[in-house]
């Protein structure tokens, strides 16, 4: 059977994040508060959520520009972020940066990684319940096999 | 790509015989600081570099692969997946691996695609 998580996350207890990004590989990189040891989940090709203890602590994205930024609707989201980004550390994505700041400093960055954030629990979640289905669509089938079919033990 | 080579922290030959390796200044500032749950791990990477248990095509890069063994032990995850990223090497004229990320994580996906498999460690 397949286990549900359910991450948790304390929307108005977001005081300040890190945003980081690896210009050579593609590789973003942001953070509440700041890097904590944690496990990783994958909720979309690309995007996984950081947790410890089950509360959400990042999130780290792969093809920031080839495949983010190429969708319409990811690159009117971050587009705000990334003008702000380059105001405060100086730096395009077109290199490495790392901006530290409290989320009065980086708000539209703030705003980003709660949209973010709520969009890859809603991922997460379909995700497990379309896996949570598929078990039961087996265990169902195998119920309906004829005894003969069935393994001897 | 000549600016992988000096002091490497991981320099190591994959699954398949192809060099891949680490600067010690992305393990740190890259790698450690975006998941400190991997200091002083590196040498766990490096194994799984080079004896996975599992190797998955990467979905949106067909230049990176994702290198798996179990950590059955280990509080942040049952697996340690390492990404590389393979790659033409022009000053020596072979296909060289950079170490994208890695991370421990408890799950694979249903529709992952294995590039390889290993008997030895079943």
């Amino acid at each position: 059977m397949v286990s549900a998580l359910t991450p948790r996350f304390d929307i108005q207890g977001l005081k300040r994040l890190r945003f980081s990004y690896d210009a050579e590989f593609d590789l973003a990189n942001i953070h509440i508060e700041a890097p904590q040891p944690a496990s990783t989940i994958e909720v979309d090709d690309g995007w996984y959520l950081r947790l410890s203890d089950e509360a959400i602590v990042g999130m780290e994205l792969h093809g920031l520009k080839r495949i983010f930024l190429s969708s319409t609707l990811f690159a009117r989201v971050f587009t705000p972020s990334l003008d702000e980004l380059r105001q405060h550390t100086g730096k395009t994505i077109d290199e490495d940066f790392t901006a530290d700041g409290s989320a009065q400093e980086l708000p539209h960055t703030s705003h980003l990684l709660l949209f973010m954030l709520g969009a890859a629990a809603m991922k997460l979640q379909a995700r497990q319940l379309a896996e949570t289905t598929d078990a039961r669509a087996a265990m169902q089938l195998a119920n309906l096999r004829s005894p003969e079919d069935r393994p001897h033990r | 790509m000549a600016d992988e080579q000096p002091d490497p922290v991981i320099d190591v030959h994959d699954y398949e015989g192809v060099r891949v390796s680490c600067t010690r200044q992305r393990w740190t500032d890259r790698i450690e600081a975006n998941h400190p749950e991997l200091q002083q791990r590196a040498s766990e990477v490096a194994d799984a570099i080079q004896n996975p248990e599992l190797v998955f095509e990467d979905r949106d890069y067909p230049n990176r692969k994702h290198h798996l063994v179990r950590t059955p032990d280990n509080p942040y995850g049952s697996l340690l997946a390492t990404i590389v990223e393979y790659g033409y090497d022009t000053e020596s004229g072979v296909t060289i691996g950079r170490i994208v990320t890695a991370f421990y994580k408890t799950r694979i996906r249903d529709d992952d695609t294995p590039l390889f498999i290993s008997l030895s460690h079943s």
